[in-house]
Parts: C-alpha cells; sequence; structure tokens
C-alpha cells in the first residue's frame, strides 16, 4: 500500500506559475532568475512551468520564453483598455486572479520587488495560498519544500514549509542562476487580447526618474561603500579621503545614509538603488542586508569592515576585517601616504 | 481624518540576539529591550503630519503582541498619537503575517478609519505582507512602498517608490472611496523624537488591549518555521588577524599585490 502512495506522489506533476516582472514593457533579467528557480524546483519535484505576462509590446520576450519550453500568456494591454491610466501595479492583480484561479498552479513565483511586494501578499490572501517572500534557496524533505529566506538583516535565515495546497513566494533578486536556459521544446503561447479592466481608484499621474546623467559608478573599480556603522556623519569625509587612496575609485552607501540624507541618491547601492560590480567592493560599516547585497552581490572580491563579527556583511565577502572602521581606516591612510 | 497606525516591536540590538534550544525562534529573556519597528516609526510620523494639517484628525495605533510591546505603543503617543491599542499574544507564540492581519482586520473593520499606514516590512522577520494583506483582507484599495503624501481637500497625492529610484505620482480621490492603506517605505520622513513631558502624558494614558483575540477563527498561520539559524557563508572570506596596525599593514599588502592602490 505504502509503496504504491509514493508513486503516485512522485507522479504528480505540480504546476508553477511565474508572474514576470516588468517595467515599462520590458522584461527584465530577473524573469530568467524566475525560470532557473522553478528549474531548481523541477530537480527536486516534477513540474510544468507556466508564465505570465502583462503588457504592451512583449512579443519578442513571449517568443523568447515559449522557444525556450516555457507556457506563455501574454495579457496585452492594448491602448483602448489602458485609457484607464493605472499603473501596471494597481490593475495587474485583477488581471491575474481570473487567469490564476483557472490555472490552479501549486506554486506561484514572483520577483522580491515592488511588484512582487505590492501582488503576492493580496494573490495568497484571495487564493488561500501561503505566502513565503525573499526566497533564497529551496530544498526538498520527504517530499515537502523547504523555502530558506533571510530574517534580521541578512543575520540568520530561517526554514520554512507552507501550510496550504497552493504556495506562493517571492524570490529575491540575484540568488538564482540568470544563465540562459536551456530547454528544446517548444511552450504554448496563449495571447489574451481583449481585457476588460475595471475602474481602479488610483490614478498614475508621472512617472519619474532620478537624474543621474553619468553615474560615477560605470567607471570604477574600486567601490568604497559606507553604511550605518561608520557612526557619525562627520565620518563620511573619511571614507571619501579614504577612497581617494585607490584607483579608479569611487563612494557608494546603503539605503539607510540616503535616508537620513547623509547622501545623495545617485550613491544607493542595492534593490532601491544601483546595481553594481566593481573589481572590489569595499563595504564600510554596512550590516549586509538582503537589499544591500542584492546590489553588489556579484562584485568581483568584496572587503568588509564592521566592528561587529556576526555583521551579515561577513557571508558574502572574501576579506573580513573586524575593528574599528575609523581606527582602521586612519591607519591604512596614514601607511599610504607618506 | 481617522488614521490608524500599525506598529511592531523589533529588538532593539541585532547583537543580543540567540536562538532557542530548539532552533526554531529567538530566545525572549528578560533583558532583550525593544524598539519600533523603524519603518513603523515613519509611518506614525506620517500620520501625526497629516494630523497636524487637517482638523479634528485622530491618530489611533495599534500592534499585535505581547505585554512588552506596550512600550512602543507608549512612544507613539509620546509622539502625538492620540489613542493606543494592543491586540495580545502570547510572547512565544508564532504568528504568521496572514495572521497578523486577520487579527488587524477585526480590529480595523468596525472604526471607520480613512487612511490605515504600517511600515512596508519590520526589520525582524522581513515579510513585507502584514500591510498587503490587511489590505485584502478589509477589501480596501493600497498603494505600498510609499515615499511622499500630500493631501489636498479630498485629493491624496502619492509618491511610490518603484525599482532604480523610478517613483510612481499616484493620485486617490478619497470621495470615491472609504479608506485606503499605504505601507511606508523609509526616507518619507525624519520621525520625531517625543519629548520627555508627552512620554511621561502617554505613560498615564489608556491603552486598550484586547485579550483573546486570537481564536480558531481568525488563526491563520500559513506557514511554519522549521528551524531558524545563522545565515549560511556563501564566500569564505579571509579574517585578518592581529591588531589594529597589523590588520592595516596586511591590508595595504593585499591591495598593492592587486595593484589598485595609487
Amino acid at each position: 500500500m505504502k509503496t504504491i502512495k509514493t508513486i503516485n506522489k512522485i507522479k504528480t506533476i505540480k504546476k508553477i506559475l511565474i508572474i514576470a516582472d516588468h517595467m515599462e514593457n520590458n522584461v527584465s533579467n530577473f524573469i530568467k532568475e524566475m525560470i532557473n528557480c522553478a528549474l531548481e524546483i523541477n530537480k527536486l519535484i516534477p513540474v510544468s512551468i507556466y508564465t505570465l505576462l502583462i503588457g504592451k509590446n512583449l512579443n519578442d520576450q513571449v517568443e523568447f520564453l515559449s522557444q525556450r519550453g516555457i507556457h506563455v500568456t501574454f495579457i496585452e494591454l492594448t491602448t483602448h483598455n489602458f485609457e484607464i491610466n493605472a499603473s501596471i501595479l494597481d490593475i495587474a492583480w485583477k488581471l491575474i486572479n481570473p487567469f490564476a484561479q483557472k490555472l490552479k498552479p501549486d506554486i506561484i513565483i514572483t520577483g522580491h520587488n515592488s511588484f512582487g511586494t505590492a501582488l503576492l501578499p493580496q494573490l495568497a490572501i484571495n487564493m488561500n495560498a501561503s505566502c513565503i517572500t525573499g526566497v533564497k534557496k529551496i530544498t526538498e524533505n520527504n517530499g515537502k519544500l523547504i523555502y530558506t529566506r533571510f530574517l534580521y538583516n541578512g543575520k540568520f535565515e530561517s526554514n520554512v514549509c507552507s501550510e496550504r495546497n497552493i504556495t506562493a513566494i517571492s524570490i529575491l533578486p540575484g540568488i538564482f542562476t540568470s544563465n540562459d536556459l536551456n530547454i528544446k521544446k517548444t511552450g504554448e503561447i496563449n495571447h489574451i487580447k481583449k481585457i476588460d479592466i475595471e475602474n481602479v481608484p488610483i490614478t498614475l499621474k508621472k512617472i519619474s526618474k532620478p537624474f543621474i546623467s553619468n553615474s560615477s559608478f560605470d567607471n570604477a573599480d574600486v567601490i568604497v561603500a559606507m553604511g550605518q556603522g561608520i557612526g557619525e556623519n562627520e565620518n563620511i569625509e573619511k571614507i571619501k579621503e579614504f577612497s581617494k587612496i585607490f584607483q579608479q575609485s569611487t563612494i557608494a552607501g546603503s539605503r539607510p545614509m540616503i535616508d537620513k540624507g547623509w547622501l545623495p541618491y545617485k550613491y544607493q547601492v542595492g534593490i532601491t538603488g544601483k546595481t553594481v560590480a566593481p573589481i572590489i567592493y569595499i563595504a564600510c560599516g554596512i550590516s549586509g542586508s538582503s537589499q544591500h547585497v542584492a546590489g553588489m552581490g556579484s562584485s568581483e572580491y568584496i572587503i568588509a569592515i564592521n566592528s561587529d563579527p556576526n555583521a551579515a556583511i561577513f557571508n558574502i565577502s572574501d576579506l573580513c576585517i573586524v575593528d574599528d572602521i575609523i581606527s582602521f581606516i586612519n591607519i591604512v591612510i596614514e601607511n599610504v601616504t607618506i | 481624518m481617522n488614521i490608524l497606525v500599525c506598529i511592531k516591536q523589533v529588538p532593539e540590538n541585532l547583537e543580543q540576539i540567540q536562538i532557542n534550544s530548539k532552533g526554531n525562534g529567538i530566545v525572549i529573556h528578560e533583558n532583550l529591550k525593544y524598539r519600533m519597528n523603524r519603518f513603523d516609526s515613519n509611518a506614525v510620523e506620517a500620520a501625526l503630519i497629516i494630523k497636524e494639517n487637517i482638523p479634528d484628525s485622530v491618530v489611533d495605533v495599534v500592534t499585535v503582541g505581547p505585554d512588552f510591546s506596550e512600550s512602543i505603543v507608549r512612544r507613539a503617543m509620546g509622539m502625538g498619537a492620540d489613542n493606543g491599542f494592543i491586540i495580545k499574544i502570547e510572547p512565544e507564540k508564532y504568528v504568521s503575517p496572514s495572521t497578523t492581519s486577520a487579527l488587524l482586520a477585526k480590529m480595523a473593520i468596525p472604526k471607520n478609519y480613512n487612511l490605515i499606514l504600517t511600515g512596508i516590512m519590520s526589520e525582524d522577520e522581513m515579510n513585507a505582507q502584514t500591510g498587503q494583506m490587511l489590505a485584502e483582507r478589509m477589501g480596501i484599495p493600497s498603494i505600498s512602498g510609499v515615499v511622499d503624501i500630500q493631501i489636498n481637500n479630498s485629493k491624496l497625492n502619492i509618491k511610490r517608490e518603484r525599482e532604480g529610484g523610478i517613483r510612481e505620482l499616484l493620485e486617490v480621490n478619497m470621495s470615491e472611496i472609504k479608506t485606503i492603506l499605504l505601507t511606508i517605505q523609509a526616507g518619507i520622513n525624519q520621525p520625531r523624537y517625543p519629548s520627555l513631558s508627552a512620554l511621561l502624558r502617554a505613560k498615564n494614558q489608556e491603552i486598550k488591549i484586547f485579550t483573546n483575540y486570537l481564536n480558531t477563527e481568525n488563526y491563520d498561520n500559513d506557514q511554519y518555521i522549521v528551524s531558524i539559524k545563522k545565515a549560511e557563508k556563501m564566500r569564505q572570506g579571509k579574517y585578518l588577524e592581529g591588531s589594529t596596525h597589523e590588520k592595516a599593514k596586511q591590508f595595504i599588502d593585499i591591495m598593492k599585490a592587486r595593484n589598485i592602490l595609487l
């Protein structure tokens, strides 16, 4: 009896629905990470993958995914029904819901960004799904999937299990590979053109972009970044001085530095700022939250200077210096400028 | 305008946190200090700014937490919130955002709030779910990741942060809807420090405590924590040893070897 049960369990193919993140009608690289995440799950339990795209002029992306064996549903927003002038964030949910209810996916994947953060919890409540956000790893134990996510600014991580038939997850950007997909099948394309969108009470008036003419990060080999751990506002000058001892260097900051108004936005590295990958990234007093790491984790060589020996930043660093940042920097500057 | 701000307590110092013996939660020892979640202090401040600009506004604050959550509610009242509420749960009990949002919905639905504010996420669990779930449970519109709120008559002008510094300017006509929920992103404001006299006054104000709020009807944990451990090392970093002087010397040598020192 028991053996038959197990076989039945293995034979069930689970459906994964990927709701692709997109802004300005361009599918980001992030979608490859979501598909690779689904393929990782496929190594643990057999799955079929469905993707949902919403937007305009996405035919190339639809084709791209289909050629790689992914079933794609493309909800095309024509000019006619886009007249309501709403942000995709405020209408996506209404468009996705009927489709998701019909497909009955076992797992829903979105990105852990402004799109996924807005959408997924609402979708989860509505579909009675378990909602697990900021996933960085997926493993399996006794046929159950275990999702690993960060806690406490990345210092700890928890292994979480779903207690619902449907599990809605958002994955951290930059964790799963974005390598091109190596599947030699063709996926079905389902093109939905006519969609009635009911009025939403939130009107999109304007989209504003930060003025970063040419980012100082582009030509930098060395980025010296600072976080809350540098202490006083006055220490910013010290970090600037420190950065100047390196060739082709620039400074950067983690989000709290920008929120406090200590550094202008153009220096922000992380999920909500710039993504950088210099030859050397020196993190001074940065705790290493997943939001920051998502913006610099693929730097070639990462150096962390922090007085907290348990700071999460050391988990992603090649060179770890546990010390008082300013005292350390002072000695380095002294010895270099002699 | 009737405003509700949902706040949460987080451990004051991350360095104090230890994993419990079962390996599925953190140790809640007596001298562990708590403070208000940073994003929630921004939400309280945002509510108080609105209260200052719109006459007859009332700001309520609520938290789902154990007894010792009282201090953050008092702090919010010291900052200027009018009424404080605690939906009591046991300290060791894990409640997922799904359950928390069900409890908050039970409290908020009978009241006529125009505006509900929460921080975008908590610094400890970092789920970024409770606010959006609460909106869905209440059947009200919501905007997450808000970095600016302006109110002009019945119009709400909101800036929402997207990736790469892109911001969406949104308009909500409040005469068309009853309630809207906003989740607040850091950087929207600098939360005020309550004055000593305000804190003392808040100390004597009544806080309404809801006990036995959590029942089988609204207990909705959608997930369980199998284990918690120190985060995995993604790179096996080399630690520099010795005095600060010795570490600085080694650092300079490594940088020279990599040809990046001027």
